[in-house]
């Protein structure tokens, strides 16, 4: 049977160890009460917080994907703002919202949004699939050689 | 050292052989995890064709690129070689003061040797990515482009981190060496005020690149330092994000099995950086050519501009699998790496390498840029034998001696003569081998009293009933080795009904010579060659038992015969209705059943698998059920190559061992085969290991059991 692009984004997405969390767009709110996270970006909800970030890194941050991929289990993450950029390299922990209807099938629909947001004189997107990884001793997997140690995705669907 | 001292070195690296045989194995699984669901040949395809390019057409993409990259001020600078691109970005280093530089990974910095350049103008360049941070400390250099330190194991990891840290690492503890590095280096992102990142991919028309790391390491270099460089070869430009996204598709996949890098990361122009006084980055692109901008109208070396770098072409390759890319290497490793070092480096030092191939063509299957690695391999070793000589004896025998059939013939007579003393007791092979020790790992079949051309009269045929007719090349092996197989050839096609000729004179197929690079002389054997081929519509078939032959037949006949318009066309001919053995039963649809209880494994000979294009596996199991018993990497090489298995005897001897181990482990009573001289690789394997495992050509045991 085929699988829904929601169903193969988890597929992939869980094959980096990523954890899921399904929310309404309404508990985005309270969620962000209860887990205090350094930074905050999240455009559709016009919900922002901003802090430090220097060589220490931070705890935690939290920023909305521009789209999904499903057959990779990736988040399209718009990174133009230096400040995002940093929070998302920097972050022990990363959440990333993705709303369920911009989860796109194939890498190549991403083509037509890398197109669009590249018109501008400059511009940084970021495709993130889980925390940061290294295989280069002995190839042994091991997570957060530079970036994030986990990774979540808060999967919402739009006004509810 | 030289070449030789390098290959004894490496075989003797237990490390290496370990870490190279784990990651082989294990990569070729998760690769066909990878891509399950996908079409590899036809996402090949069109990334091949999108990627040929001349060079007005790349300088084409280059101007678009240039033009959309600068109009937020960002810098292009045309680097003419590595010294210029050496040069510029030390300027740029210089004028911001800096005295660290954060640099993730960049195999065109190493093309280059930016570091030793930096380092010598008193600059601090720091890898940031785990394996080269590695190497770096250690001062080595990578001896994989996609995993620079595999050739490491975790206690020498923990014993150079232990040096430069002075901290306490316990040997095995792989997470803690990934914690110090983490660190360390993530002082360095804050400390430099340049980070140096090469580029995956450059889109021409929006002026963007695309970098993949797994550790983000790239986004920290790309994204802290208040100043950019981009170092990239003129290759790795695309037309536009489709074209991006399909390298992005493959590369990944390709390289680790993975069927996504972790991060990748889009950056076009100039953006926000707090750090930069302006406020914003400073960003330059330095295109390298080095000689590139040339080699996009070469006729056969543009292809190699098509890698995309994956490290496949390393990955599945034989005989990288047994030296790593310290020894089949210079810069750029493994097949690849063999034809860039002749387009970018040394010419003297790919000569060298080019001959490290046994030319087992899994690297052109595995590219998934389509480039037909060995074929390029091949025509640059007769290039740069050509320039820097064979050894007298070799062009003797491939020019005096096989090239003309008549004193051939004399020449395996005397031999046939000669090992008379050493012919051991079943009377087919030698009991002692003529060849030093060190080359000694296998029990040699001996020449054969009678030549197969000899004993094709005596065969008994039914004359009556033979309705279709074909045409039997046998090729050296069969002639002066292996009649018996031959002739079972003959008995199971005529019980067919299916008459078969041969031809009047037997001439080598040129093989050889070309893979020792000698072109002339393979050029002059596949002439003579001709003289006795028949007209092939005469035929059913053109048959071969050894799929070498007919891959040399399939191939390089009319690659080699360009000039002679009559020969071009004969060989084009025969390349068509070429086939083996086995496909010609299962094209007849002849419904076979063998009827014992033995058990047995197929290997499948590289130019069967790869060459004429078929594995006997699917055939053998339908015809023999549950006895059949598949062989795990039955598709890889059994280290043969002809005269590869005496000058490169440990590196043969270590793929043989491997191929042995698997058949060992398929508890088969017998290996089939279709090639004579993997036959002749592998059951002298066994042999000499006193193993009581049968080795059969195909058509011998259709033979002995149907
Ligand atoms: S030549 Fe092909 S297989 Fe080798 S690194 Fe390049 S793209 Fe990969
Ligand atoms: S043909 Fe085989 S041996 Fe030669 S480089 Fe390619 S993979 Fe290696």
């Amino acid at each position: 049977m085929n699988k829904t692009p929601l169903e193969r984004f988890l597929k992939y997405s869980s094959m980096v160890s990523n954890e899921h969390i399904f929310l309404k767009e309404s508990q985005i709110n309270s969620y962000l009460k209860e887990t205090r996270f350094n930074y905050i970006n999240i455009p559709s909800l016009n919900l922002f917080r901003d802090c430090v970030i220097d060589e220490n890194g931070i705890e935690s941050a939290i920023v909305e994907a521009e789209a999904g991929i499903s057959e990779t289990g990736t988040a399209v993450v718009m990174s133009e703002d230096e400040k995002l950029r940093l929070a998302t390299c920097l972050c022990e922990e990363l959440t990333v919202i993705l709303y369920t209807d911009k989860i796109f099938n194939n890498l190549e629909d991403i083509a037509p949004i890398l197109e669009a947001n590249m018109r501008k004189e400059s511009n940084y997107i970021a495709f993130i699939t889980g925390a940061s990884r290294t295989a280069d001793i002995e190839r042994v997997l091991t997570i957060g050689v530079h970036g994030p140690v986990r990774m979540k995705v808060i999967l919402t669907e739009r006004g509810e | 050292m030289n070449l030789d001292q390098k290959i004894r070195n490496s075989l003797n690296n237990k490390i290496l052989y370990k870490n190279l045989k784990n990651f082989a194995s294990a990569y070729k699984i998760s690769r066909k995890n990878a891509f399950n669901g996908l079409d590899f040949d036809q996402l090949v395809a069109d990334l091949s064709s999108k990627k040929s390019r001349n060079r007005a057409q790349i300088n084409e993409l280059f101007e678009l690129f240039k033009q959309n990259a600068t109009s937020s001020g960002a810098k292009v600078y045309q680097a003419t070689n590595a010294v210029d691109a050496c040069r510029y970005i030390t300027e740029i280093c210089k004028k911001h003061n800096t005295e660290y530089i954060a640099k993730s990974k960049s195999m065109t910095s190493e093309e280059i040797k930016l570091n030793e350049y930096l380092e010598k103008e008193g600059l601090k360049p720091i890898e940031t990515d785990l394996g080269e941070w590695i190497l770096q400390i250690a001062g080595e250099h990578p001896s994989h482009m996609v995993m620079p330190a595999i050739h490491k194991s975790r206690q020498q990891v923990a014993e150079i981190f232990r040096r430069y840290t002075g901290e306490d690492i316990a040997d095995d503890d792989i997470d803690k060496m990934v914690k110090i590095a983490r660190k360390y280096l993530r002082d360095y992102y804050f400390k430099a005020t340049v980070g140096i990142t090469g580029a995956n991919v450059a889109v021409a028309n929006a002026g963007a690149i695309g970098i993949v790391t797994n550790e983000g390491n790239g986004r920290l270099t790309s994204t802290v330092p208040p100043v950019h460089i981009v170092l990239l070869g003129y290759e790795k430009l695309v037309a536009d994000f489709d074209e991006a996204l399909k390298v992005i598709k493959l590369l990944p996949k390709a390289a680790t099995g993975q069927i996504i890098s972790t991060y990748v990361t889009w950056i076009k122009g100039q953006n926000s950086s707090h750090k930069n006084p302006h406020g914003i980055k400073e960003t330059h692109f330095v295109f390298l050519d080095n000689g590139r901008l040339d080699f996009f109208d070469h006729p056969i070396l543009k292809e190699a501009l098509k890698c995309i770098r994956c490290g496949s072409c390393a990955n599945i390759c034989p005989a990288y699998e047994m030296v790593g890319g310290h020894t089949f290497g210079h810069i750029y490793i493994g097949a690849i790496g063999s034809i860039l070092t002749r387009m970018y480096h040394d010419e003297k030092t790919a000569h060298e390498l080019l001959k490290l191939c046994i030319g087992c063509k899994a690297c052109s299957k595995f590219c998934p840029a389509g480039i037909d690695l060995q074929s390029i391999i091949s025509e640059l070793n007769i290039e740069t034998t050509e320039k820097f000589g064979l050894p007298a004896a070799k062009k003797f025998i491939y020019r005096k001696v096989i090239a003309n059939p008549s004193i051939f013939k004399t020449t395996m007579k005397i031999g046939s003569f000669l090992q008379i003393p050493i012919i051991s007791k079943d009377k087919i092979h030698l009991s002692k081998s003529p060849l030093p020790k060190d080359k000694d790992f296998r029990v040699l079949p001996s020449i054969s009293r009678e030549t197969f051309s000899k004993i094709y009269p005596k065969i008994d045929t039914n004359k009556n009933s033979m309705n279709k007719k074909i045409f039997f090349y046998p090729g050296c092996a069969v002639e002066y080795f292996y009649p018996y197989m031959g002739k079972a050839l003959v008995k199971v096609l005529n019980r067919f009904g299916v008459k078969v000729d041969i031809p009047t004179k037997q001439v080598c197929c040129g093989l050889p010579a070309i893979h020792a690079g000698d072109g002339n002389a393979g050029k002059a054997t596949i002439s003579k060659n001709l003289d006795y081929m028949p007209d092939p519509s005469n035929y059913d078939a053109i048959i071969v038992l050894c799929p070498s032959c007919g891959m040399a037949i399939k191939e390089d006949f009319p690659k080699h015969m360009k000039e002679d318009y009559t020969k071009l066309n004969l060989s084009n001919k025969l390349s068509e209705k070429i086939i083996s053995f086995r496909e010609y039963l299962e094209k007849l649809g002849i419904d076979l059943k063998i009827n014992n209880n033995v058990k047995v494994t197929y290997h499948t000979p590289c130019h069967q698998g790869r060459g004429l294009g078929s594995s006997a596996e699917s055939y053998l199991k339908a015809i023999l059920g549950e006895n059949f018993i598949p062989l795990k990497d039955s598709d890889v090489c059994c280290g043969f190559g002809g005269s590869y298995s005496i000058e490169f005897a440990g590196i043969s001897k270590g793929i043989l061992d491997k191929k042995i181990e698997n058949i060992i482990q398929t508890g088969a009573d017998i290996v089939l085969t279709d090639c004579p001289g993997c036959v002749m690789q592998i059951e002298g394997g066994l042999l000499k290991k006193n193993l009581d495992i049968k080795v059969m050509h195909i058509s011998t045991f259709l033979d002995s059991y149907i």
